[in-house]
């Protein structure tokens, strides 16, 4: 795997220098091509500036950041670099399709690619229906999809996101977390910035936590968790015998901790019981 | 079909919210000159018909700039959509430059028809006659202790002279004044008779000529013939197509400027003092009698070439305010912000 975004001794400061506020202390960091990096922090601890200096929307006060071995704000990096920011879209008068034909356009797709690349992404992400509607009589899930789309487009090798499932039903999100899977397997660096933590420990291979702009954790997802506990998950016993297998545990040495009956995860009700508008089962209306 | 270019799309909205505004202030302009006509003896007046038709075009440039100004957040500060639009527009002016593009095609689309419509409906001249200003070499006062002028003629055909002078307070008893015209010692049928100042007295031409004299007969009004009020007009030269597409061109001016001082005001302010910088700007242009809107209608109601006279002038010093702006706005990069 090859370095995607390296940052060295990285600090913003905003406000002049009788009030300056630390965004981001000076920060090392280097994330790899193929990799899906959450971002995680409270509010204000400098996920956003992080993000939008990889962007090159924000001039780091010291310290410099690459993205593919050159400056965020590069040319090359308009394309090969996406941002998928957490306000409004742009240009809300325009429709999906519109939205997307403009932002093909401005990256530099011919209009076939860009309007099949389009269709690809408005199919994936759920936005046919929507038609010709201006995209900002969208619901909040809707913007966020199209964002994301639009962010797809120029089929970026580093994905920026900041909040990608906030507002999205478990449908958009299931969806938008497959994609992302998708693109960090095709060679992609995904951030992702999320207060979601179950999202970030499903998704992401490694975290970054920030806290009042200062790099506090930073590793594999996998280590960062470890524990020296181990789960037994045992399936078709009886009662009886998993008090047996409890006072065998307990006789090796062992202390049982609890003995639960495992749940499902509330995702699996929700799908069983809800179904999506978006993707209404056959026979639903009554003529398939 | 998608506009896919940051000017198509803004262009296309621009035309959008403005088409039915400027139909419906072309209609009523138009109302209140069939119900109010302007005349002057029998003739029709169309130069005085200028502030009811600079009334659609006003409505036309204000609309298209507030639309610009609300769709494009590279125009302000702390606008929902900013940084996709400048990481998709890292020029010096973030696709403002493109956006205002987007703006004066848009307007050229909406008042080009009217430019070309409104004068014929107006009755103003189907064509523009070479014009040219008479000029003496010598005191331009008409009166009993300086009795004649002369005038060089160009070497035209000559078809009509219009005298429009200045009067001065009357010696003595007031009694209008009489002015006998010749042409090469050749006095031409009726004497003019100015009674008031800025006076028009329109007479034909004999269609050739070296020299015209202008000479007092009688009166106690002494008369100034100041650059400008001597004219003497030719055969037709241009269709008032061209004068029309000409006025067009010359109307995107003040629109220019307003979006230009947008968007240097848009580096620092957000989205209402930019909206009121433009509207002050498009204002004090369009009804201040700064740049060339005013001097365009007219001239182009008169049936003068518009790229004569004192209408490019005024267009010149408004294009120089517009780029001036618009190069600082590109020196004045946005600060960054949280």
């Amino acid at each position: 795997m090859a370095t995607a975004i390296s940052v060295q001794q990285l600090a913003v400061t905003f406000g002049g220098r009788r009030a300056p506020v630390h965004a981001l202390h000076p920060l090392d960091l280097t994330l790899e091509t193929g990799r899906i990096v959450g971002v995680l922090g409270p509010n204000g601890s400098g996920k956003t500036t992080l993000l939008r200096v990889l962007a090159g929307l924000q001039h780091p006060t010291g310290g410099n950041a690459t993205i593919l071995g050159e400056a965020p704000d590069s040319a090359r990096n308009r394309v090969r670099v996406a941002f998928q920011p957490e306000e409004p879209l742009p240009l809300g008068v325009l429709s999906a399709p519109e939205f997307l034909a403009w932002v093909g356009a401005e990256l530099g797709l011919s209009n076939a690619e860009s309007d099949a690349r389009a269709a690809r992404w408005l199919d994936r992400l759920e936005l046919r229906h929507a038609g010709n509607r201006a995209s900002r009589t969208f619901s909040t899930g809707m913007q966020k999809r199209l964002q994301l789309a639009a962010a797809l487009l120029g089929e970026p090798e580093v994905l920026l996101l900041d909040e990608p499932t906030s507002g999205l039903d478990p449908f958009g999100s299931e969806v938008v977390m497959t994609i992302l899977r998708e693109r960090a397997a095709a060679g992609a660096c995904v951030v992702m910035a999320s207060h979601h933590l179950l999202e970030v420990e499903e998704i992401c291979d490694e975290v970054v936590v920030l806290h009042g702009g200062r790099l506090c954790a930073r590793g594999a997802l996998g280590e960062l968790l470890a524990t020296d506990a181990h789960a037994l998950v045992v399936r078709g016993l009886g009662d009886a015998d998993l008090q047996a297998l409890a006072g065998d545990a307990k006789a090796r040495g062992g202390e049982i901790v609890r003995i639960e009956r495992p749940r499902d995860h509330l995702f699996a009700l929700f799908r069983r019981f809800a179904r999506s508008p978006r993707n209404p089962t056959p026979g639903d209306d009554g003529r398939a | 079909m998608a506009a896919r270019d940051l000017l198509a799309v803004t262009g296309r909205q621009c035309v959008r919210w403005a088409a039915l505004p400027t139909l419906l202030a072309a209609a009523a302009g138009l109302g209140w000159l069939r119900a109010f006509p302007i005349r002057l003896g029998n003739e029709q007046a169309p130069a005085a018909a200028s502030p009811a038709l600079l009334l659609p075009i006003a409505v036309a440039m204000t609309v298209v700039v507030v639309a610009a100004l609300r769709l494009w957040p590279g125009f302000s500060l702390r606008r929902p959509g900013k940084d996709l639009a400048e990481r998709l527009h890292r020029g010096r002016l973030g696709g403002c430059g493109r956006a205002t593009l987007g703006v004066l095609a848009a307007q050229f689309a909406l008042t080009l028809p009217l430019t070309l419509l409104l004068p014929w409906l107006c009755g103003a001249p189907t064509a523009v006659r070479a014009r040219v200003e008479l000029a003496t070499s010598t005191r331009p006062l008409l009166f009993a202790d300086t009795p004649t002028l002369s005038f060089g003629l160009p070497s035209m055909e000559l078809h009509e002279l219009q005298l429009r002078p200045l009067a001065m307070l009357p010696r003595g008893t007031f009694q209008p004044t009489r002015v006998g015209v010749r042409v090469d010692d050749r006095a031409l049928g009726t004497d003019a008779t100015f009674a008031e100042t800025r006076q028009l007295q329109v007479m034909p031409l004999p269609g050739d000529g070296a020299r015209l004299e202008l000479a007092w007969v009688e009166g106690t009004l002494p008369l100034v013939f100041a650059p400008g009020a001597v004219v003497v007009l030719g055969p037709p030269r241009h269709g008032m197509l061209g004068n029309g597409a000409i006025a067009a061109l010359l109307l995107l001016l003040p629109t220019f400027v307003a979006m230009a001082l947008a968007t240097l005001c848009g580096r620092v302010a957000g989205l209402p003092t930019v909206l009121a910088v433009a509207a002050i700007a498009l204002f004090v242009q369009l009804f201040g009698e700064l740049g060339p809107s005013s001097p365009t209608m007219l001239a182009l109601l008169r049936g003068h070439w518009l790229l004569a006279g004192d209408v490019f002038p005024a267009a010149l010093a408004s294009l120089g305010v517009g780029s001036v702006a618009m190069i600082a706005a590109m020196l004045l990069r946005p600060r960054p912000r949280r």
